[in-house]
């Protein structure tokens, strides 16, 4: 049990740490890598409740593929270091407060808010209940996910292409 | 009924939908299949992208009428969902003309356009539809994630780049938020499914202690609040209204002209069902004002409705382009379209659902207005309408009857609108907070008189100020045709309204809760 | 069940031990004699051309793009892959056995998903996403 907590602690500040430095760091390549270890907790965290296959997906979708991207991204731009914030309408006094403000709420809701719990084992084989669930109950978000990835991609082509063009 | 089967049964009534989904899929494929260099280019494919839509919109026509859910309970038909469908195929018809014939789309970029146009249109039907938590989520992305590639369509422009990037930014933000209040719904409940969500809301039994108790309120009322904010971003009220005006100025003006109606009332058609769902406590629509977690709901949103409408109002006394002018006086109208919801009854959800369709003609006409200005002057500002009375009289007379009917004098459809807004909420002047009631009135009363000010700017600058130079206004025929029947329908409906009451009448049963 | 994850757990352990382990051996044990030709970016032999933290061309973005939605599209796929024996089974399995006769709805809808996904797998190739002029 005190394992478990310990890798739980450990796995929490990770996504803390690594949530904080995404918002905070001045360089928006450390950024990214702070997206990484924040990804990378939330993971552990998915094993820690016993649903391997989201913990997967996890790796494989958001580190593999969108960690990718945005790196991608950071790497199109020309200002790495040092971005010039230019709206400061907002400063950090009022930052602070709505953090403050909004922070302390949630917590006070995570702590106080009767959670519907249940006692139940953890599922055996999660990817077949995945599978399942996919197909069965869930079959008309499963298809319309596909279109969905599909206007994406091509949303994404339009704004892209737009910019190859302009280039050459 | 096992879980297969039942989504076999659901398939057939799913068929609307599923017109549409072919319809996309096949305008992706025409767009790489059609040559770039061909003369019909244009031509076949807004006749593909019409017919898609001819082939919904025929099949919605066969759509039976009991409400029944779909697809283990992730959707509804009913004949609410019905009414908004019809609006929202009209509002994607009358896109695809205006588009054909507009400069902002040139040959080779008009396929995907519409493609993703109808994407959007199948992310509303959803939209309206949608009786689950998961759903209703992926049926908003369904719509934002096109619009952001479309607001920035205009390649090579930096305000079509800051349009798209905003918009991405708040819309980004304002789903996640309404996720994670969808995450601590879950969590209180265990259950997704809309119809279930209010009945378990009702029977979640109060936890001993004072803290459990005070934790549970407050839980709710964050969760509610949350969600509340992908809504009111889809409809552009207050706090979540500052993408807007961008977005509306840098995107190109025939789908500004489709999201200042179509997502908007696809926002309106999901708040209905979502309030009704779970913030209503039994009895059906009357009993919403007994609100979740002890919050006058009904309040919130008044207040919500009074902050759209006057905020939306003064800032466009200021404006000089037409198209931000529009974007706040859309803000201010989305303002006046919540009184309705405010309202919380049956004739409040009525009135919502006639304004909307008001909305539509009158706002898409204001639109196609600005759009034939700019097409011949070359931009979109107030001084580009000086002395359209005498360059072209008809589209200055059609452009009058729209702002006219944008402000709701009669004897325009758009009184007709805001009188049944005002009819709904004033029916409670007697009851429990009619003073308020009376109070929202007013204000919105006197937020018409603002709104009057500067459509009449514009209309002063057609009739009276003198034209600037020589220059030939001569909007496109189709242009023509759609202004005089825009117009013409604005007319009929402003003095034989019947229909109107009528049908959405026949429209208010919904699936609420189980 | 959290013993399962003992072997991964091991195997991050020693894939960081071993990385640092390297690295600390070359810093702690190795001996340092710098030069300015030590100090050149290896570029295969030849002397390097340019800045290597240089912006990279935007036409990497679509590629990405696309390797993401395909990604999801794995993801998706694979636990429909691993359960198709149940979707696949007009009844239910009896001991690994389908006594019940075949259904094809399992492998319609999965080849739904996979037909929509082929649309956008056709518009990037036609549009040159894929191909490098």
């Amino acid at each position: 049990m005190n394992t478990q907590f310990a890798i739980f602690v450990f796995l929490a500040l990770a996504t803390l740490i690594g949530a904080a430095s995404v918002a905070l760091s001045r360089n928006i390549f450390w950024s990214a890598m702070g997206l990484l270890s924040c990804l990378v907790g939330v993971g552990g965290l998915y094993v820690m409740l016993s649903a391997d296959f989201v913990a997967i997906t996890q790796l494989l979708v958001y580190i593999g593929g969108v960690l990718v991207l945005i790196l991608f991204a950071i790497m199109l731009t020309s200002q790495i270091q040092e971005i010039s914030v230019s709206n400061r309408s907002v400063g950090l006094v009022g930052g602070y407060l709505i953090f403050f403000v909004v922070s302390t709420l949630l917590s006070f809701v995570a702590l106080w808010a009767p959670w519907r719990l249940t006692s139940k084992e953890p599922v055996a084989n999660t990817t077949v209940a995945l599978g399942d669930g996919l197909l069965g109950t869930w079959l008309l978000p499963f298809e319309i996910a596909s279109v969905l990835l599909v206007a994406t991609l091509v949303g994404a082509i339009v704004i892209a292409r737009k910019e190859v063009k302009s280039d050459s | 009924m096992t879980i297969t089967q039942f989504n076999i049964a659901s398939a057939s009534w799913f068929r609307p939908e599923l017109a549409l989904t072919a319809g996309i899929l096949l305008l992706f494929l025409l767009d790489v299949l059609v040559r770039k260099q061909s003369r019909y280019r244009v031509a076949v494919l807004t006749v593909a992208a019409l017919a898609c839509v001819g082939v919904a919109a025929a099949l919605l026509a066969f759509q039976p009428v009991e409400s029944r859910a779909m697809f283990n309970g992730m959707i509804a038909s009913d004949p609410f969902a019905t009414f908004w469908k019809w609006l929202f195929l009209g509002a994607a018809a009358l896109t695809v003309l205006i588009a054909a014939r507009s400069d902002e789309f040139p040959s080779p970029r008009i396929g995907v356009f519409y493609a993703l146009l109808l994407s959007v249109v199948l992310g509303m039907f959803l939209m309206a539809t949608s009786l689950d938590l998961l759903m209703l989520y992926l049926a908003i992305e369904m719509v934002s994630l096109p619009s952001y590639a479309i607001a920035g369509y205009k390649p090579g422009d930096r305000r079509a780049a800051e349009a798209s990037l905003k918009y991405v930014i708040y819309g980004g933000v304002a789903s996640g938020i309404m996720l994670f209040g969808l995450s601590y719904i879950y969590g209180l409940v265990g259950s997704t499914n809309l119809t279930a969500l209010g009945v378990r809301l009702e029977s979640l039994a109060a936890p001993a202690s004072a803290g459990g108790q005070l934790g549970l309120r407050v839980a709710l009322m964050v969760a509610v609040i949350f969600v509340l904010c992908g809504i009111g971003y889809k409809i552009a009220a207050v706090p979540w209204h500052m993408w807007c005006p961008d977005v509306y100025e840098g995107a190109p003006t025939p789908f500004v002209a489709f999201l200042s109606v179509g997502p908007k009332a696809a926002g309106f058609a999901l708040a209905v069902r979502v309030f009704y769902s779970f913030l209503a406590s039994g009895g059906g629509p009357e009993g919403f004002a007994r609100g979740l977690a002890d919050v006058p709901w009904p309040a919130v949103v008044g207040v919500l409705s009074a902050v759209t409408m006057t905020l939306g109002n003064l800032s466009a006394l200021h404006q000089n382009n037409l198209k931000r002018l529009l974007a706040y006086s859309s803000i201010s109208h989305a303002g006046y379209a919540l009184m309705g919801l405010a309202a919380a009854s049956q004739l409040g959800v009525q009135s919502v659902m006639i304004y909307m369709l008001v909305y539509l003609v009158m706002n898409l006409g204001a639109f196609l207005a600005v759009i034939a200005i700019a097409q011949a002057t070359g931009s979109e500002t107030i001084a580009d309408c000086n002395g359209l009375s005498r360059r072209h009289p008809l589209l200055a007379v059609t452009f009058a009857v729209f702002l006219f009917s944008l402000t709701g004098l009669p004897p325009l459809a758009g009184f007709v609108g805001k009188w049944y807004l005002f009819v709904a909420v004033l029916s409670h002047y007697a009851g429990d907070g009619g003073a308020w009631y009376v109070t929202l009135a007013v204000i919105a009363a006197l937020n018409t008189a603002i709104s009057l000010y500067y459509y009449v700017r514009i209309i002063r600058a057609m009739f009276i100020e003198a034209p600037a130079g020589e220059l030939v206004v001569r909007p496109r025929v189709s242009y023509q045709i759609m202004l005089g029947t825009f117009s013409a329908a604005l007319l009929l409906f402003g003095v034989w309204w019947n229909p109107l009451i009528e049908w959405t009448q026949a429209s208010l049963t919904f699936l609420t809760r189980g | 069940m959290p013993s399962d994850y003992i072997a991964v757990t091991l195997v991050i352990l020693v894939g960081t031990v071993v990385a640092l382990q390297f690295w600390a051996l070359a810093k702690f044990v190795g001996e340092r004699r710098p030069s300015a030709a030590k100090d050149i970016a290896y570029e295969a032999g030849s002397d390097p051309v340019g800045d290597p933290r240089g912006r990279f061309p935007v036409r990497f973005y679509p590629l990405a793009i696309l390797f993401v939605v395909f990604d999801i599209e794995a993801a998706f796929l694979y636990p429909w892959a691993v359960d198709f024996r149940e979707l696949s089974c007009a009844g239910p399995l009896r001991a690994g056995i389908c006594a019940t006769g075949i259904s094809l709805l399992g492998f319609g809808a999965a080849l739904a998903f996979l037909v929509v996904l082929l649309v956008a797998l056709v518009y990037a190739w036609r549009k040159g996403v894929i191909g490098w002029e």
